[in-house]
């Protein structure tokens, strides 16, 4: 079929350089970002998926908050993306690596559910209330499935902690837009975590996934409980392929519990472990403002935080360094 | 319908990710192979979606969108198939949506003053640039999407036909009919402006 196609020469190659064409197709490929561009759209791709979980494995989150919020009805999941589409269905499991692989058969499973329950399935993935990295687990109620994503892709500058600004331009990319086979699927089926699966509770990393996402399920609502979370992980899980993440929740939990002298000391090594952490701004930076917003522990006594509206959870004495 | 299948039916038999590309990307818990990848295609990304019509001021948003989408649905890239394309894909999509809000919002989609970099070259330069680019990106707006998709992978971005086919999901000869009839456009567009 393609045997009798040859390739168009490119009009870069044939618009005389200095042709307004040419001129334009050239300015245009110069279009590029700059290093300091480039480097914050990464740090905000890496914030954001350190946010979700370990790697691959978190952005799930922001893409099901992506199609969620497209209001993209099961028949989308049927619908052929571009590229690898067709074969997806089949390719998901396929192309999974092996450290994934516990996960693809729910992942599976549920883009079975998906595909043959059309609206149903949709609406059922739909409802996953923690599609948001930090937002606390509770049972969504029906409506607000298609409105919660929001804040999914979050502007740049918004930190992981605080998402779905107000502000954020809704991502809305459409259901049948990426990449066909519902990207919802795979975030979700992993945060399912579906109970009484002995498989997927016999693998150690899942199983340290599940403890570190109920950890991060708590840090909002309740820090104290997540720091708990924290150090069982930390028992549990000696050499934990999620150590870092349960280091940086650990620093957040300090600073939402107001603990500052420990979230700084935390800090501190923390950076020395983990140097090119991409939490490790973000923590640095509302540890300042917050320690700066809440100046009981700096400067006994004066509880101005208070004023504010912010309720700490717990004030510690104020520790003079 | 889709066979459930246990685990150790998985078929094991997909090919090594290519050296240096992202294989692992999906477990790799510090990132290193995203970065790569990221490193190596953030260029691409944020130049198509430019020429996609996506607004110099959104640019770095939509960028980040694309790869966290990536990112999310690596699990779905054919490693047989391109991976650059598959990230285009990404792109399109993208930037399709971006434009569809953009046209709901009645925002800003007509393209404004270009962000050209400003380096050496003289302010004339700059601005004729600058003008060549506007001109460009308002013929670009101007294309029905499926062209201007082939048209910017193509002509702009410089994949190969097969990548585009690949990228925009369509068969290989509708993406010549579509490159055909963009440059039409485009070369009827240039006659009427040099004759102004």
């Amino acid at each position: 079929m393609t045997a009798r196609l040859t390739r168009p020469v490119r009009l870069r190659q044939t618009a005389a350089a200095n042709s307004p064409l040419g001129r334009a197709l050239a300015s245009a490929r110069d279009r590029l970002p700059s290093e300091a561009e480039a480097h914050e759209v990464e740090a905000g791709v890496l914030r954001l998926l350190a946010a979700g979980a370990i790697g691959g494995a978190s952005a799930g989150a922001v893409a099901a908050h992506v199609v969620t919020a497209s209001g993209g009805s099961g028949g989308a999941l049927g619908a052929a993306g571009g590229g690898a589409g067709a074969s997806a269905a089949a390719g998901v499991a396929a192309s999974l690596p092996v450290a994934v692989n516990a996960i693809a058969l729910k992942l599976t499973l549920i883009v079975a559910l998906g595909a043959g329950g059309g609206a149903l399935g949709w609406r059922l993935l739909s409802h996953q209330p923690s599609a948001s990295p930090v937002s606390p687990r509770r049972p969504a109620p029906a409506s607000t499935s298609r409105t919660a994503g929001s804040g999914a892709v979050a502007p740049l500058d918004s930190r992981a902690q605080a998402p779905a600004p107000a502000d954020a331009p809704p991502p809305e990319v459409r259901a049948a837009s990426v990449p066909a086979v519902s990207a919802a699927v795979p975030p979700v089926a992993r945060r399912r975590g579906a109970p009484g699966d002995s498989r997927v509770t016999a693998d150690p990393v899942l199983a340290e996934l599940r403890l570190i996402e109920r950890a991060r399920a708590a840090l909002a609502g309740d820090p104290a409980r997540a720091l708990q979370l924290c150090r069982a992980h930390a028992r549990e899980f000696p050499r934990a392929v999620m150590s870092e993440e349960r280091d940086a929740m650990v620093i957040s939990a300090l600073i939402s519990l107001r603990r500052f002298s420990e979230a700084r000391a935390r800090q501190a090594s923390f950076v020395i472990e983990y140097p090119e952490s991409p939490h490790e701004r973000r923590l640095r930076e509302r540890l300042q403002v917050e320690e700066s917003a809440s100046p009981a522990e700096n400067d006994s006594g004066s509880a101005i935080g208070n004023e504010k509206g912010r309720a700490p959870a717990s004030h510690t004495p104020a520790r003079t360094r | 319908m889709i066979v459930v299948s246990p685990r150790s039916a998985v078929p094991r038999s997909e090919p090594p990710a290519p050296s240096g590309e992202v294989g692992d990307l999906p477990t790799g818990a510090d990132g290193e192979a995203f970065r790569a990848v990221f490193r190596a295609h953030v260029g691409h990304v944020w130049r198509s979606l430019r020429a996609l019509g996506v607004h110099e001021a959104d640019v770095a948003d939509a960028s980040q969108q694309v790869f966290l989408v990536l990112n999310a649905n690596l699990a779905r890239w054919d490693r047989a198939a391109s991976l650059r394309a598959f990230i285009y894909g990404i792109c399109l999509r993208v930037a399709s949506d971006y434009r569809r809000r953009a046209h709901r919002r009645h925002e800003r989609l007509v393209a404004s003053p270009p962000d050209v970099a400003s380096g050496a070259a003289s302010p004339e330069d700059n601005l004729s640039r600058q003008r060549d680019l506007a001109w460009l990106d308002a013929a670009l707006n101007d294309l029905p999407a499926p062209q201007r998709e082939v048209f910017v992978l193509y002509e702009m971005e410089e994949l190969e036909m097969s990548e585009v086919a690949q990228a925009v999901g369509c068969p290989l000869f509708t993406a010549y009919s579509r490159l055909r009839a963009a440059r039409k456009s485009i070369a009827e567009r240039l006659d009427a402006r040099s004759e102004r």
